[in-house]
């Protein structure tokens, strides 16, 4: 990973800008996904009405 | 003599100039409420701050109003995080616990700030530049102002001013958008909305368990994710309604009120002279206006391909994804009007309004993921 980030820090603006976009993007989408467990996590274990 | 008549003899042009942004600015504000909150005081600011010697910013060397607010809220980035937690106290995610997959929205919509980094980045900005540019995207003025003020300290007077004039603009540039990427038919598309009451447990420990996953994912983040998520749970825990609805009033207003007075005051005529900065500035205007478009475009083009996996009769109106962005409730609205137009008596507000809330939260999240990866690559 370490190897990664330094190959894209010596490279031009536009692959770095690629990288941050790609990172950016997955991270939004998997931390909000997270959130969605959180919700459902609690929806799964509200007490359930009777009858 | 010369002394008595200084207030004229050392102003140029280009002062005026700034009165002109200024009233400009003002007129907005007063005339069509473009975002008259943070318009009027930002135009009154500019205003201010450019009249002769300035002496409001500094004088004789000393600080004045202007410079010591600035030092004591912007520089350290105090007045948006502030203005987060009364934000947070007006947040209610009721909405989205009813529909959690709405959630995915709030993260497709943030594309626009991305595609926009990259369009910056193409033209030439550097990244970090790029990045606080691309952050107008996230409809989000304090995200757009913090980020700004740590990745483009020079620009956070533009950023600023293109961030919230757009926003204010939601209802014009979405809806083209919106009718470009969907057909008729999908605009019609009824969704069915089930009322239930989110449980306590969930509207308490949801900021709690954001705030702390915020913290673990990028660290960074955390001052933007924790403030908003300490207003919410003011208002959820329902035991201090005095300090929620304290965040919500006269927290909220009075940062604000100094916010926007001293992010007009960062204006100043001897920009004007400086090429770059102009040049700079007229693509901020350009670049905020196309971080919209590709946001709107990101979350309406996302709910096209979750369409694509659902049945017929559990098809989504795809307009919802376009309130994947911040700017609530506007956008929310904006689709509710949209979706009445095209077929009366269609109601999807409450799903556009849960996708809306979750942008509140994508945005935040974005924001502090372009915090934390920028610095990777750019020291």
């Amino acid at each position: 990973m370490d190897d990664l980030i330094l190959s894209l820090a010596a490279s031009g603006p536009f692959a770095q800008a690629v990288a941050v976009t790609i990172g950016g993007m997955t991270g939004v989408f998997a931390t909000l996904f997270i959130f969605y467990l959180i919700i459902k996590a609690f929806e799964i274990l509200k007490p359930k009405k009777e009858g | 003599m010369e002394q008595l008549f200084i207030g004229f003899t050392s102003v140029s042009y280009m002062h005026f100039i700034m009165y002109a942004i200024g009233g400009i600015l003002i007129f907005l504000a007063v005339k069509f409420q473009y975002e008259p909150v943070l318009l009027l005081p930002i135009g009154f600011g500019i205003i201010i701050a450019n009249l002769p010697l300035s002496v409001i910013v500094e004088h004789d060397g000393a600080p004045g109003l202007l410079s010591t607010l600035y030092q004591a809220g912007i520089a350290n980035e105090l007045f948006p995080l502030l203005i987060f937690i009364g934000i947070g106290a007006m947040i209610d995610f009721g909405p989205l616990f009813k529909n959690p997959f709405m959630i995915f929205f709030g993260a497709a919509a943030q594309f626009g700030i991305f595609a926009t980094i990259l369009l910056a980045v193409l033209m030439g900005f550097d990244l970090k530049t790029a990045s606080a540019i691309g952050i107008i995207g996230a409809a989000d003025g304090p995200t757009a102002i913090y980020v700004a003020n740590k990745f483009a300290k020079a620009l956070l007077g533009p950023i600023t001013v293109v961030a919230y004039s757009y926003m204010s603009l939601v209802p014009i540039i979405q809806p083209p958008i919106i009718r470009i990427l969907t057909t008729r038919r999908e605009r019609k598309i009824k969704m069915v909305y089930h009322e239930e009451k989110a449980p306590k447990a969930l509207l308490i420990g949801f900021p709690i368990f954001v705030t702390m996953i915020a913290g673990f994912v990028a660290p960074i983040s955390v001052p933007l994710v924790g403030t908003l998520m300490f207003g919410n749970l003011l208002r959820e825990s329902g035991v201090v309604d005095r300090l929620s609805r304290a965040a919500q009033n006269e927290l909220a207003n009075i940062v604000t009120l100094f916010l926007g007075l001293t992010i007009g005051s960062t204006m100043r005529a001897d920009q004007l002279l400086d090429p770059v900065f102009l040049k700079s500035t007229l693509l901020i205007m350009l670049l905020g206006i196309v971080a919209f478009v590709f946001d709107t475009a990101g979350g309406v083009l996302f709910a096209k391909l979750i369409n694509l996996f659902l049945p017929e009769e559990k098809r989504l109106n795809p307009m919802i994804g376009a309130c994947g962005i911040s700017a609530f409730p506007m956008s929310a609205r904006v689709i509710q009007k949209m979706a009445a137009e095209e077929e009366k008596g269609n109601i999807i507000l409450m799903q556009a309004v849960s996708a809306n809330v979750s942008g509140q939260i994508g945005s935040i999240v974005a924001g502090g993921l372009v915090l934390a990866l920028v610095p990777l690559f750019v020291k």
